[in-house]
């Protein structure tokens, strides 16, 4: 049975003052609306992203994310991959986790798509035995047809959502979490994928997923949990905890 | 199950990097070849342009130095292919963590995946100038004897240092932005105290100076297998004492700091 328990977690991520490391802004970016402290009297800055911050999901939960930007959601997701491991609180999981953030990571523009497809696998985990074996499989599905002998470069941006997306949905996760980085474009092709998307999610134990869409959460969630400012402003059943927080930004 | 100390999950990422050895294989042969894409000769590029250095300098060096060129252009040549491999190991192992930025916030991969990946690479464009070695030697009919087997545990300390110095400067480096640049001209001063295109005999005082650097010590465990010269006992103990004491530091150092590296990065 997989599981998730995150107790009293704290993520403080250090903001460096240093005009030459350009991650600053991407992490400032991500923190937005996190709470920005100096830290112990130094003049390091760190954004507390999450805040001491208790969650359990269990074996069959659906959580959807809610929360403006920089609220966690993202935080959260990274740190039950194990990106992130918490400056304090621990993290106990249970099962295997795919998490799908960036759907473009991984692809190689200079080299095929079979040639990415196996590039891909084997970063989600399979051997290349394994990943080989299955690329007919995943290239049939993609579509794509004579391109996939063609350079990635070569593709549209929907190509390579397709060729991604293929290659992301070949696994079957007990955990699986989402982050809506995939950005808003490529979440109509999700739409249109929904019934291999459906089965994807149908078959993970847990499904976590982070989103501003709020038709996609009221489709593929059961639960809710409103982020604000690192901390848990309202978990709850996923149509009321949308409904409170719309009401929250109209307010 | 997650081990509960650092120590244990260092080693468990060392494991887990390892158990992962088809995908970083993959991703180093790919970063050598991802220059060259599309390049006729493709990574040979590499050969080709060590080859000619090789080339020019022998010929002028061995007239400045009044060596023949016979005896000189094999040493030299072996001697910066030796320093290709490992300055490369420690001037690129500054930027791993900090290319691999996007990718470590992306996806969990054991961290050293992407150290393997890296020292892979360099192993495989070493590979590439290494096919200039053998042309040298069968130009000049170096004299080998079995005592060139002796390259390949001198090759796999050197590699083996150059994973340990990865742990080091990878992290030191993702946090503080200054040290690749401190480290860049560390070695190019150390390119030039250490015997590559001048001979250690050549150091009338100051002898000094080669004992106490290590970088003669890796060169001469495998150039001198490679001339067929008789190897060096005091050489190999250095080298020995070097690695251990390097493997120890860090091991330990990336036990701390490997959590880090994704805030840092």
């Amino acid at each position: 049975m997989a599981s998730i328990t995150l107790s009293g977690v704290v993520v403080d991520i250090p903001i460096y003052d240093n005009g030459s490391r350009s991650i600053k802004n991407s992490v400032l970016s991500v923190a937005t609306g996190g709470q920005i402290r100096p830290r112990d009297g130094t003049n390091r800055i760190v954004v507390r992203a999450l805040d001491a911050l208790d969650l359990h999901v269990a074996h069959g939960d659906r959580v959807g994310l809610i929360g403006h930007n920089g609220a966690g959601k993202s935080t959260i997701l990274r740190v039950m991959s194990g990106i992130y491991e918490p400056t304090a609180g621990s993290v106990s999981i249970d099962g295997e986790v795919a998490s799908m953030f960036n759907i473009g990571f991984g692809m190689d523009p200079d080299a095929t798509g079979w040639d990415n497809i196996i590039l891909r696998g084997m970063y989600l985990g399979f051997s290349r035995r394994e990943i080989e074996a299955r690329s007919q499989e995943i290239g049939e599905l993609t579509g794509l047809g004579e391109f996939l002998d063609m350079p990635l470069r070569t593709y549209s941006a929907g190509m390579s959502t397709r060729l991604a997306f293929a290659i992301s949905t070949a696994i079957s996760p007990e955990i699986l979490l989402i982050d809506e980085g995939i950005g808003a474009g490529d979440a109509a092709f999700l739409s249109q994928a929904q019934e291999r998307m459906r089965k994807f999610i149908g078959k993970a134990g847990i499904l976590v997923m982070a989103s501003h869409s709020n038709d996609l959460l009221l489709s593929w969630c059961t639960k809710g949990i409103w982020m604000e400012h690192g901390r848990i402003r309202m978990q709850g059943r996923i149509d009321e905890v949308i409904k409170a927080y719309k009401e929250s930004l109209a307010g | 199950m997650r081990s509960s100390s650092n120590f244990g999950r260092a080693i468990e990422d060392i494991a887990g990097g390892l158990s992962r050895r088809e995908l970083w294989l993959y991703l180093g042969w790919q970063d050598v070849r991802k220059h060259y894409r599309r390049s006729v000769i493709g990574p040979f590029w590499l050969t080709l342009s060590m080859g000619i250095m090789v080339l020019g300098i022998g010929i002028l060096y061995s007239q400045i130095f009044r060596i023949d060129v016979q005896v000189y252009l094999p040493y030299m040549a072996v001697g910066i292919i030796l320093w290709g491999l490992i300055g490369r190991l420690i001037t690129d192992a500054c930027t791993v963590f900090t290319q691999a930025g996007d990718a470590l916030r992306q996806i969990k991969v054991p961290l050293s995946v992407y150290i393997f990946q890296f020292v892979w690479s360099q192993i495989l464009t070493f590979a590439h100038n290494f096919v200039i070695y053998i042309i040298v030697a069968i130009v000049f009919a170096v004299p080998l004897g079995w005592d060139a087997l002796l390259v390949f545990p001198g090759l796999v300390l050197i590699v083996l240092n150059g994973i340990f110095a990865t742990m080091i400067l990878g992290p030191v480096c993702a946090r503080f932005r200054d040290v690749p640049m401190m480290i860049g001209s560390l070695m190019q001063l150390l390119f030039y105290m250490t015997p590559i295109v001048w001979h250690g005999e050549q150091l009338s005082k100051g002898l000094w100076l080669l004992m106490l650097n290590p970088f003669y010590h890796f060169i001469e465990i495998v150039r001198r297998p490679l001339m067929g010269q008789p190897s060096v006992l005091e050489n190999w103990l250095v080298c020995g004492v070097i690695t251990v004491v390097m493997g120890a530091v860090a091991v330990l150092f990336f036990a701390r700091y490997r959590a880090r590296i994704v805030y840092w990065s």
